[in-house]
């Protein structure tokens, strides 16, 4: 492998685990703003199937905050291993 | 402007918001609303994250010159990446069906409300006709009972019947909840609406003939008020005179309000100022512009229904809940135009009480060109208001001052409502306690809190109306009754 081209890869996935960094504070700024249990004026099932929403809504997000830990940490994983390759 | 301190707000009870637009009525708690607002601004968020990892992963695309070079661990992380844009998305969408859900029921219920509203309203106007007919078929019978059930209890009292009257008074402030909830004031709504079906039924007018006049417009809240006055007029009450006004005062003062806590706190108190002026009119000045003016209108000083020097009484009240334009009406045109306030001058109109119901005329009638409507405890939801003119109405749960004005029909109006004594004691010091303005100006300070998008967006450009304005010139005005008006209204 040619030395300019490993370059670039290391360039490449460095401003791509940067981004998603980037990404997953944004995510978990929203979520942080996303609505929360003590929402009035519901009562009874209402309020029960509202809350079911919200939690689903919620495991999303999480789920979603999760995949981007992951990502980034096998950009990183790559990373190592081409710096390796050095 | 005035002395802003704000009131200790009452946190209790929530918030309700009632908004009417693009012809669907929401009803709905603040903090819900808020929630909602929440919702779009989330999955808008998600959407944006989403795209932009979508457009992180398309440059990792990997290059056939180096692809043998790639770690496995890159390639893996890259499919992990489009899994997690996949998920940004699929939240994006649940986001939106829960708004789009909850949006869908907040209507639903609003239209189940109006429908149970309109049924109740039915029937509560045939039952208004039925006491009408009954009452003109054992009226006479009726009315000497009632006379002297006063006389004897007078007699057995030993006390005149205007005794036993204040008594009854001081009985309904030691027993507040009586007139003080909202159940009153949802009885005194539909009253008010069906006084007219009373007056039908004891003219023996045909049940249905009543109904379609009824819903037609043709009577209702506003003929029955002016049924009263007319009543009243022939036997030497609510005599019609015209008004004018004098400036008392004028002075340099303070800061355009920048809270609804503020407007709340600006009107004149003509029952405990000396000279009892009833108008206050701020003018800001900002070099470049045009003046603009806030305009603050008292309640009603006397409820008494002689007329006397005081054009802020009950007459007025009575012409103006009937439509007519009232001896304080005129004095607010001519206060505005002494004041400077051109048809061209953006103006925002404050009322308490009456004054609510005399700003809400006064937008109505297209002579100023009206940037926004506050009005606190009105009686003024009979008053048809062009939508282009944004209209904030605030109402304690339990005050039934503006119940007296029947139905909303202001298509436009944000309608903000708070129960103040939910839970607690009703004070004893009032016959109708909700409708103090100290209490408005608590729920002012709660509504200053909210974060819904439908208060906010009333609520924000009244609260920038002044900014900018190098000076606030205000001026106070007094309004009295001047000669009697032959025949007039």
């Amino acid at each position: 492998m040619e030395p300019t081209g490993i370059a670039a890869l290391v360039a490449e996935l460095t401003d791509a685990r940067e981004r998603l960094r980037s990404i997953a504070g944004r995510v978990a700024i929203a979520a942080d703003s996303s609505p929360r249990r003590e929402a009035s004026g519901w009562e009874g099932l209402a309020s029960d199937a509202y809350q079911s929403a919200l939690d689903h809504l919620a495991r999303e997000i999480e789920g979603a905050r999760e995949l981007l830990r992951s990502a980034g940490d096998l950009f990183g994983a790559a990373l190592f291993e081409l710096a390796g390759h050095d | 402007m005035t002395d802003t301190t704000p009131p200790s707000p009452n946190h209790g009870p929530a918030l309700t918001v009632i908004a009417q637009g693009s012809g669907r009525v929401v009803i709905a708690s603040d903090a819900l609303l808020s929630q909602l607002d929440q919702l779009g601004r989330l999955a808008e968020e998600l959407r944006l994250c989403a795209g932009a990892l979508l457009a992180t992963i398309e440059l990792l695309e990997p290059r056939a010159s180096i692809a043998s070079a790639v770690p496995p661990a890159a390639i893996e992380g890259r499919r992990i990446s489009r899994a997690a844009a996949t998920t940004l998305l699929a939240a994006q969408t649940t986001a939106e069906r829960i708004e789009a859900a909850v949006r869908s029921s907040l209507a639903e219920y609003a239209e189940t409300e109006q429908l149970a509203s309109s049924v109740a309203h039915r029937l509560a106007n045939d039952l208004a006709w039925g006491i009408g007919a009954g009452a003109h078929v054992f009226g006479l019978p009726f009315a000497l009972l009632l006379g002297s059930g006063l006389l004897v209890g007078s007699a057995l009292t030993r006390q005149s019947p205007s005794v036993i009257g204040s008594a009854v008074q001081d009985y309904l402030k030691r027993h507040g909840r009586i007139l003080t909830s909202s159940g009153s004031v949802s009885v005194i709504r539909e009253l008010a609406s069906d006084a007219d079906g009373i007056g039908a039924g004891f003219l023996l007018v045909p049940p249905q003939a009543a109904s379609l006049f009824d819903s037609s417009g043709v009577t209702g809240v506003s003929s029955s008020s002016n049924a009263v006055v007319a009543a009243g007029r022939s036997i030497g009450l609510f005599e019609p005179t015209s008004a004018g006004v004098r400036k008392t005062s004028g002075f340099e003062y303070g800061s355009p309000p920048t809270s609804l806590v503020a407007r709340s706190s600006s009107f004149p108190r003509p029952d405990a100022d000396p000279n009892g002026e009833q108008i206050r009119i701020d003018r800001y000045v900002e070099a470049g512009k045009p003046d603009r003016f806030d305009v603050y209108i008292a309640g009603t000083v006397t409820f008494d229904p002689k007329t006397g020097s005081e054009p802020f009484d009950f007459a007025s009240d009575l012409n103006g809940v009937g439509g007519g334009a009232s001896a304080s009406y005129q004095a607010v045109i001519e206060a505005m135009k002494q004041a400077g306030v051109t048809p061209d001058s953006p103006v925002v109109l404050n009322g308490y009480s009456q004054g609510g119901l005399l700003a809400s005329q006064v937008a109505a009638s297209g002579q100023f060109n009206v940037h926004g409507v506050v009005t606190f405890g009105a009686p003024s939801a009979q008053v048809h208001i062009p939508a282009s003119i944004p209209v904030l109405t605030v109402r304690n749960a339990e005050d039934l001052v503006p119940a007296t004005s029947g139905y909303d029909v202001n298509p436009n109006a944000v309608v903000v409502e708070r129960p103040v004594f939910a839970g607690g004691p009703v004070p004893s010091d009032s016959t109708v306690p909700a409708h103090d303005l100290g209490y408005y100006q608590q729920t002012a300070a709660v509504v200053d809190e909210s974060t819904s998008s439908t208060v906010r967006g009333v609520l924000d450009p009244l609260n920038r109306f002044g900014s900018g304005a190098v000076r606030v010139d205000s001026t106070l005005w007094l309004a009295t009754r001047t000669a009697a008006v032959s025949g007039g209204r």
